[in-house]
């Protein structure tokens, strides 16, 4: 079932006089629990395209109409409170608040939305112990290793059980081991959940545990690749 | 001196900073193009740092302009007179013995041969009552008290400020005339003009005898009252009215008949008014190789410029500046704390790519260099405004209790003082000033400059937080257990040599550090147990007789003790901050869309100890002086308005006479129609034996009236009386004789049921003049006292610190012994006015004292006495306050820099923030609600500790009565003030951080 669907997606930026045309008129569809990855080279237009698809930045021209709303069609407040229900977010630089325990990071996401600060904090428990987190949950995030910060990133992201997760270069600051360990975590969250995921990433080892491959180049798509034939899969990566 | 040192010192190491940005040109760029890095920042930064130097050209200049003008009140009042010699008499109505001619001329010739001597002036010196012929004996106002000086007619010429005035042959006449010159202001407060006759009453017992004439003079020229012609003697009420005649005359008038002409000597030293103080010591000397030890030779010049060196209220500016400056030096050490925070990446790549160490430091040093150069240039105008605002408000003062003094001739002496009153400022005090304030910030940088050259190159490029691991913790407990070593030292010294203050020192800081000297990582109960001890042991330190005896004659301890309490309770809430947090939580939690919100804004401020505990500091320690000076002054003032019925004893006016007679009769006040009641009260001046000597003492002679309508009712009284209330204590006093009621201000160790030995102080003594009795307690001799001795029983004791023109004995007067009833200094009436209302009373009060007149009897009235008590009081402190106002900038803009530079190093959590849900409504919330959280905590330490340091003054045994008010209408009044002041510098980056789109957020990078 299409989840996302994107229909000549436009994205300009005004450098002094120079007109900078980041995305043009990009078109297609994201299915309700797949990965998707979005392949490029940097400044393709990749994170442009990531902030225009969850809304947080406004596209010049074109819709995203998400689960059948048309997202930019929101007031500011609405896309706000839309993300908070519906999203998640997993950034390159993990973004954690550095005077917050993981599990604080995490529960803030249940916070936003209202939720309870009981039913916040068992929701971050329990989700710290999906990534095997929870002996950590109350370091700060200095206190923590790169990869325990992603997945804290992650568990903040998945806690209130959005439809759609959004990564922005996820594994960009982390070491070979590390980023292979993250993504056999998403791709499990995947199965387990079907959390539909839509990566942004440069590295094509990362692009190898979606089920689809958007190409970009010079803020076009050029190329949807099906990476099911590709993909790694689960017992290929216990055995490796 | 020590400005001297320190400002050389600065001016040396601006010299060697500049010097060394030629050398570092690549430095000297990177810190220089700092400073236009974040505009808005820098403008902070500099706003911040100008505190420091503003407060203190600020006080200079008042300093300043206070010291030139209680110096030209010294040189006017003094003018060339340096030296008074004289030879005191043992009989005080005479004052001065007179000196034998031969000495005289002695000493005068010795002097004059003397180099560091440019005058000599022998005088005959008597204080006499002027008037026109007529008025003199009259209580009409129309005749004044007068400084008489006869002079050497040759000699008054060479006096050095009296030369160019004094006309020659001035007084010359014929037919023996006799003639003299007065000064503008007599012949003001006379309206009198040359030519006009005066009349001299210069015996006040001859007020009475008024077959007998009284000598004339006429008024041969009339010059600007300065020196020696607005001299007065020291008995006298000055009032700046001086009458200079040929001794001769002097004489003449004053019927004298000794050979002797002089009983005084006048000495100027060479040099003008500053350079003849110096060569005072060497004068003294010479004039005593020649005068006998029965001369004593008063340094006037000398003693007055001390005493106005030592009580200029400039020095006051300075010690309350000294809080600002040191909540200045707070917001110094927080903005470069952020500022090597913010460099640390970039130089630590510096430091990677191969500058040392010494070069890397230079950069934030430089950057330093320029907001410090920059801001105390600004800073050195800004304190010129403050002062020049500030003494407008003194003038504006001034104006106000000009008209509010009810004695005539006081207020145009007063409005006369007061025109000479003018904003002033040295130029080596703004010179001074500008170094000095370059101090603290040139300290500060040097020392952030020194911490960021030794940060780990790796840490600095990756920016990964240097905690204080396991070695710089123990070197920390080690330095701190010597503290605590050095301070038990301190607490066992001070208590073997007595030294309240340092034995208190010692307690506090010991408390206070020892909880850092333990090596525990969870230690917050320790702390805040340790904390809250100080607080205890602070309040109930008057306990230790030690430092009870001096709470309140030590300004030291009273330091200390203020600063015990604040510093004390920041400990508490910087070691309590996360339960602040935890509290606030919970209590917030419940709203669930505002929720995140807090938790956010809380867990900022709470988890940044050293950000968050400097802040707080900062605007603890200046409101916790403002509270200070606004709780001890109220208190005053509101004690002041409730003992309206103390004043004078529940009576609406007093008349008092101050030359010992009066010439109104009860008979004729009691008919006036603008009194509904009134009491006679004779002031008695009797000897009381105490401790094996005599002391003068006010004894108030009591009539029927005063029993039935006085209000002193708050009385401690003898139990065993059987007594039920302080009203059934008079009417004990009417009908039991050998009774006395005593004030506990004059004779503190006196309680009910004690006897007391009175006895009669013999003729000569003097009975009028002067202070009143018991203002200064005078040994009387043996010789001037009677023998017949009366004992009297101690019924009842009004409290100390009861505020009342009459302290002394009271007792009924038809229990008075014949033979101390006689020696009556004064005959004084105490008077309720008719009227049923304040109008109508003020109304017949101006009647009353129009009737009575001024001249030797003062009418006073208790609500014109509150209310230009209450002008001062207020209006000072007012002024106080708004000096310290200007520190409070310095939190204000500590809080607005902490939430501008949270706005960028937060753009990437914004980002994240407004990406999972916070809407712009609640980030822009989260910045205001991190303020008011800072802010808030950061006032009520200062109200809370301010309030229990007054607590604690006011429990010293020297406060015994004195009770305490809050004025929480102005406290609370200020906190809102600041706090929104606080806000609205915070409105700006909180409502930037609500505004930046997340896309360009995440984006960010410092």
């Amino acid at each position: 079932m299409v989840f996302v669907e994107v229909r000549e997606l436009s994205k300009n930026y005004k450098t002094g006089e120079v007109v900078v045309e980041a995305l043009k008129g990009v078109s297609f569809d994201v299915y309700e629990g797949e990965i998707l990855s979005i392949l490029g080279p940097s400044g393709c237009g990749k994170s442009t395209l990531l902030n225009c698809l969850s809304g947080i930045d406004e596209p010049t021209s074109g819709k995203v109409v998400i689960n059948g709303v048309d997202l930019h069609s929101l007031k500011d407040d609405d896309k706000t409170r839309f993300r908070a229900l519906n999203m998640g977010f997993v950034f390159q630089f993990y973004n954690l608040i550095p005077v917050l325990t993981a599990v604080e990071n995490v529960e803030l996401a249940m916070l936003t939305m209202g939720s309870s600060q009981k039913k916040a904090r068992s929701a971050a428990m329990e989700i710290l112990a999906g990534v095997n987190l929870d002996a950590r949950a109350r370091n700060l995030p200095s206190q923590l290793s790169g990869g325990e910060r992603q997945r804290v990133s992650i568990a903040r992201a998945l806690v209130h059980r959005p439809a759609i997760v959004w990564a922005d270069e996820p594994t960009g600051a982390l070491d070979t081991k590390t980023s292979t360990d993250f993504m056999s975590l998403i791709l499990e969250l995947n199965r387990t959940f079907n959390q539909t995921f839509v990566i942004v990433t440069h590295d094509e080892r990362v692009s190898k545990y979606s089920d689809r491959i958007l190409h970009m180049d010079s803020g076009e798509v050029v190329q949807i690749e099906d990476n099911n034939s590709l993909k790694v899969s689960e017992n290929a990566d216990s055995n490796s | 001196m020590l400005i001297q040192i320190l400002s050389l010192f600065i001016g040396i190491s601006t010299v060697v900073i500049v010097v060394s940005m030629f050398f570092n040109p690549v430095i000297f760029k990177i810190g220089f193009r700092n400073i236009f890095r974040r505009r808005t920042d820098t403008l902070l930064v500099i706003m911040g740092s100008l505190i420091g130097t503003a407060l203190i050209v600020g006080s200079m200049a008042m300093n300043d302009s206070f010291q030139k003008f209680l110096y030209n009140q010294i040189e006017r009042g003094n003018g060339e007179v340096d030296q008074f010699v004289y030879i005191p008499s043992a009989n005080r109505n005479i004052g001065k013995e007179f000196i034998s001619n031969d000495k005289i001329s002695k000493l005068v010739e010795h002097l004059l041969d003397d180099s560091k001597v440019d005058g000599v002036l022998p005088v005959l010196s008597r204080s006499v009552t002027v008037g026109f012929p007529g008025e003199t004996r009259v209580q009409s106002g129309k005749s004044v008290q007068v400084s008489l000086l006869g002079v050497d007619s040759e000699l008054i010429y060479a006096w050095p400020d009296a030369s160019n005035k004094i006309k020659p042959s001035v007084f010359d006449t014929a037919d023996g005339e006799l003639v003299a010159i007065i000064n503008e202001e007599l012949a003001a407060s006379l309206n009198a003009a040359v030519g006009d006759t005066l009349e001299i009453l210069a015996d006040p017992g001859q007020r009475l005898l008024f077959w007998i004439e009284l000598p004339k003079v006429r008024i041969a020229d009339i010059v600007k009252g300065n020196g020696l012609l607005y001299y007065q003697i020291e008995s006298q009420m000055a009032n700046g009215f001086t009458l200079i005649l040929p001794v001769e005359s002097a004489r003449t008038l004053l019927k004298i008949n000794v050979p002797e002409l002089f009983n005084g000597l006048l000495v100027s030293n060479r040099g003008n008014f500053i350079e003849g103080e110096r060569l005072t010591d060497a004068v003294v000397a010479s004039i005593e190789s020649i005068a006998g030890n029965e001369f004593r030779i008063d340094t006037v010049k000398k003693n007055a410029i001390s005493r106005a060196d030592q009580g200029n209220i400039g020095l006051l500016f300075l010690v309350l500046s000294v809080f600002a400056i040191f909540a200045g030096t707070l917001l110094l050490s927080n903005i470069y704390l952020m500022l090597a925070q913010e460099r640390r990446t970039e130089l630590g790549t510096l430091r990677a790519i191969g500058y040392s160490r010494r070069r890397v430091s230079k950069t934030i040093v430089y950057e330093g260099f320029f907001y410090s150069i920059i801001s105390s240039a600004i800073g050195v105008l800004a304190g010129l405004a403050i002062a020049g605002f500030i003494f407008g408000s003194f003038v504006n003062l001034f104006t106000d209790i000009a008209t509010l003094i009810p004695f005539e001739n006081a207020a145009t002496a007063f409005r006369s003082i007061q025109s000479s009153f003018a904003f002033y400022v040295r130029p080596e005090s703004v010179f001074y000033g500008f170094l000095l304030g370059l101090i603290i910030p040139m300290i500060i940088v040097l020392l952030t400059g020194k911490k960021i050259a030794r940060t780990n190159i790796v840490k600095a490029v990756r920016n990964i937080p240097e905690e204080l691991d396991k070695k710089q913790r123990l070197f920390l407990n080690i330095l701190a257990g010597a503290g605590v070593l050095i301070s038990i030292i301190m607490a066992y010294s001070g208590y073997s040599i007595r030294n309240a203050t340092l034995f208190f020192i010692g307690v506090v800081v010991t408390g206070l550090l020892f909880p850092v000297s333990i090596p525990l990582k969870n230690k917050k109960i320790l702390e805040s147990l340790f904390s809250v001890g100080v607080i205890v042991f602070t309040m109930l330190s008057n306990s230790f007789s030690l430092i009870a005896d001096n709470s309140t004659s030590s300004i030291y301890l009273v330091v200390a003790k203020g600063g015990a309490i604040l510093f004390a309770g920041l400990f508490l809430i910087v070691y309590n901050l996360k339960t602040f947090e935890l509290i606030l939580n919970k209590v917030f939690q419940r709203a669930r869309s505002a929720a995140p919100v807090f938790k956010i804004s809380i867990a900022f401020s709470a988890r940044n100890l050293v950000r968050t505990g400097l802040t707080i500091a900062m605007y603890g320690v200046v409101i916790f002086v403002i509270t200070l000076i606004s709780i001890i002054p109220y208190s005053q003032e509101q004690m002041f308005i409730k003992s309206r019925d103390m004043i004078f004893a529940g009576y609406d006016v007093g008349i008092f006479s101050i030359s010992g007679r009066t010439v109104l009769s009860f008979t004729e006040v009691q008919s006036l129609g603008q009194v509904s009641e009134v009491t006679s009260v004779e002031n008695i001046s009797v000897a009381l034996r105490e401790d094996g000597r005599y002391i003068r003492e006010s004894l108030y002679g009591i009539d029927n009236s005063f029993v039935v309508n006085n209000k002193f009712f708050e009385i401690e009284y003898d139990r065993s009386l059987g007594l039920s209330s302080g009203k059934q204590v008079w009417e004990y006093l009417k009908l039991n004789p050998g009774t006395v009621v005593v004030s506990s201000n004059v004779l503190p160790g006196v309680v009910p049921g004690d006897f007391i030995e009175l006895r009669k102080i013999l003729e000569g003594e003097s009975t009028s003049q002067g202070p009143p009795a018991g203002f200064i307690r005078r040994s009387l001799s043996e010789d001037l006292i009677g023998s017949d001795s009366f004992v009297f029983r101690v019924i009842a004791t009004l409290p100390e610190n009861t505020i009342s023109f009459m302290n002394g004995i009271f007792v009924y007067r038809e229990h008075l012994p014949s033979s101390l009833d006689g020696n009556v200094a004064s005959r004084n009436y105490l008077v309720n006015l008719s009227g049923t209302n304040q109008v109508e009373k003020k109304e017949n009060f101006r009647a009353l004292n129009e009737y009575v007149g001024a001249g030797s009897v003062v009418t006073l009235y208790v609500d014109d006495i509150i209310e230009l008590t209450s002008t001062i009081l207020k209006g000072t402190i007012s002024i106080l306050r708004s000096f310290l106002y200007f520190g409070m900038l310095v939190g204000i803009v500590g809080i607005a820099i902490i939430m501008f530079k949270a706005l960028y190093e937060r753009k990437r959590i914004v980002g994240m923030l407004k990406a999972i849900g916070f809407t712009k409504k609640m980030v822009f919330a989260s910045f205001v609600l991190e303020t008011t959280f800072i802010v808030f905590i950061g006032i009520v330490l200062g109200i809370i500790t301010g309030t229990l340091t007054s607590v604690e003054i006011y429990a010293s045994p020297e406060m015994q009565g004195m009770r305490l008010y809050i004025p929480w209408d102005q406290l609370v009044g200020m906190s809102l003030i600041f706090y929104l002041a606080s806000l609205v510098f915070t409105i700006i980056p909180s409502y930037m951080a609500s505004k930046i789109p997340p896309a360009e957020a995440l984006r960010y990078f410092e």
